[in-house]
């Protein structure tokens, strides 16, 4: 039965292991902010903290999660598809709901893309994100004013959202209170502990009964971690700071949304 | 004490016995997982191919508002359509695939001699809802791609490959870009 169980917890490690997938592309990772991700430095700070603000109240009243990212260049990669492979990767959105958008703007290729998570296909359609586009960013992005027309093309898809869960705004909150300080170092605290026991298990297991001891606590974990999406999903969790912030919840993407040249 | 080597005899070769079932079973299960992932990517491209065509009808009606004389081009994409409901067979797909995006292009073709109706609001919503559908059907090959790989490498690993072989896991074909469909009509405009 040891040996089962032993084998069992390699398969366990091994799970792990696979579940890390690697892209084509190589992607930024998230910034600690999550909404806004602003690695062309084209966006000024008053919008950075406007789109964050409202992007953290949509997540904590529907779980759906709207990214900005700008950078200089898609490295020769399509915007539509840097644009998907970044929501995948960072798993925008919650992990069974699919409900991530990311707004892509490429500088130097000036181009810009609004992708949807399958989640919110319904609603947001590519003809829909294809006018948002048109209609809020295309004009201000052509005289180059990256700022506004993000954040108009934010506050759009935004509005499709609550629109989507029929949820009345509620933009005037402490921004503070939903930032999950100590949860992010939590994770790594309890990555830690498991990766501890489960090698204990497989190599100290033979030492006896001290497996006994560390079973029903391992059995506990599963059940605890229900309320933490991207327990091993996210690429939030390597390297970097021990700060609060956001991250991906795990939600993935089909390649519906729209995109444009300015 | 002969009695207690019986013993020991006996629980071991029923603890290997166990642990092969075991391993029988769960790779197995992981086998079915990944043949199933195979089948249900195959069907999302399906869908997706099945989402573009049906926005067609509601294109041409749009087109043919400003362009009412392209009588031949409607016609040759309404029977790329019919066929591409009809394909069963891989090659069918193909088939209907490639006479529906030469249709296709030459609808892309005529909407270039009309200015007004590139600009027109309902034609720019399709050609978003078409280009929407082109990103998804190429998000689905390559998903498709991605789970034949990660299957056809399962079925080759060892000691799956013996089950492999024992209950009949194929190899999955990779879904490779003919030239033709290659030159998929770019649905881009500025």
């Amino acid at each position: 039965m040891k040996k089962v169980f032993q084998s069992f917890c390699i398969l366990i490690v091994l799970c792990i292991i696979m579940s890390c997938t690697a892209f084509a592309i190589d992607l930024p990772k998230p910034t600690n902010e999550f909404f806004v991700n602003d690695f062309a430095d084209v966006i000024d700070e008053e919008t950075e903290n406007d789109i964050m603000a409202i992007g953290a109240s949509l997540y904590k009243q529907t779980t759906a999660q709207v990214v900005v990212v700008t950078v200089d260049s898609l490295d020769g990669y399509d915007v539509d598809e840097y644009a998907l492979e970044l929501g995948r990767e960072w798993g925008v959105g919650d992990e069974d709901k699919n409900n991530g958008v990311v707004l892509l703007m490429a500088v130097s290729e000036r181009k810009v893309t609004i992708q949807v998570g399958y989640g919110l296909e319904g609603r947001l359609t590519d003809g829909k994100t294809g006018r948002i586009l048109d209609n809020y960013a295309v004009p201000y992005l052509k005289d180059n004013d990256y700022s506004k027309g993000l954040s108009e093309a934010y506050k759009a898809i935004v509005t499709e959202v609550y629109a989507e869960y029929d949820v009345t705004p509620q933009v005037d909150y402490d921004m503070d209170e939903y930032y999950n300080d100590d949860s992010d170092a939590m994770d790594r605290v309890v990555s830690l502990i498991i990766i501890v026991i489960v090698l204990l298990i497989i190599f100290g297991g033979r030492h006896g009964r001290r497996r006994f001891f560390f079973g029903p606590f391992f059995g506990g974990f599963h059940g605890g971690s229900g309320g933490n999406d991207d327990f091993f999903g996210g690429s939030s969790h390597s390297g970097g700071s021990f700060g609060g912030g956001f991250s991906g919840g795990g939600g993935s993407f089909g390649g519906g949304g729209s995109s444009r040249g300015f | 004490m002969k009695k207690k080597g019986l013993f020991i005899g006996i629980g071991a070769v029923v603890l290997v016995a166990v642990i092969i079932i075991m391993s029988a079973v769960s790779t197995y299960n992981g086998l079915v997982a990944k043949q199933e992932k195979v089948q249900n990517t195959d069907a999302q491209i399906k869908t997706y191919l099945q989402r573009r065509a049906d926005l067609i009808p509601n294109l041409v009606n749009t087109v043919k508002g400003y362009a009412a004389h392209e009588e031949e081009v409607y016609t040759a994409l309404a029977d790329a359509r019919a066929k591409l409901n009809s394909a069963a067979t891989p090659a069918e797909y193909e088939e209907a695939e490639q006479s529906f995006n030469s249709a296709f292009s030459r609808l892309l073709a005529v909407v270039e001699n009309y200015p007004e109706l590139k600009a027109n609001e309902n034609f720019i919503y399709l050609q978003d809802e078409l280009s929407g559908s082109e990103n998804r059907i190429a998000t689905a090959r390559k998903d498709y791609n991605d789970a034949v790989t990660e299957y056809n490498q399962a079925i080759r690993k060892f000691p799956a490959v013996i089950f492999a072989g024992m209950f009949g896991f194929e190899k999955a074909e990779y879904f490779e870009a003919t030239p033709e469909s290659q030159t998929v009509p770019s649905v881009s405009f500025e």
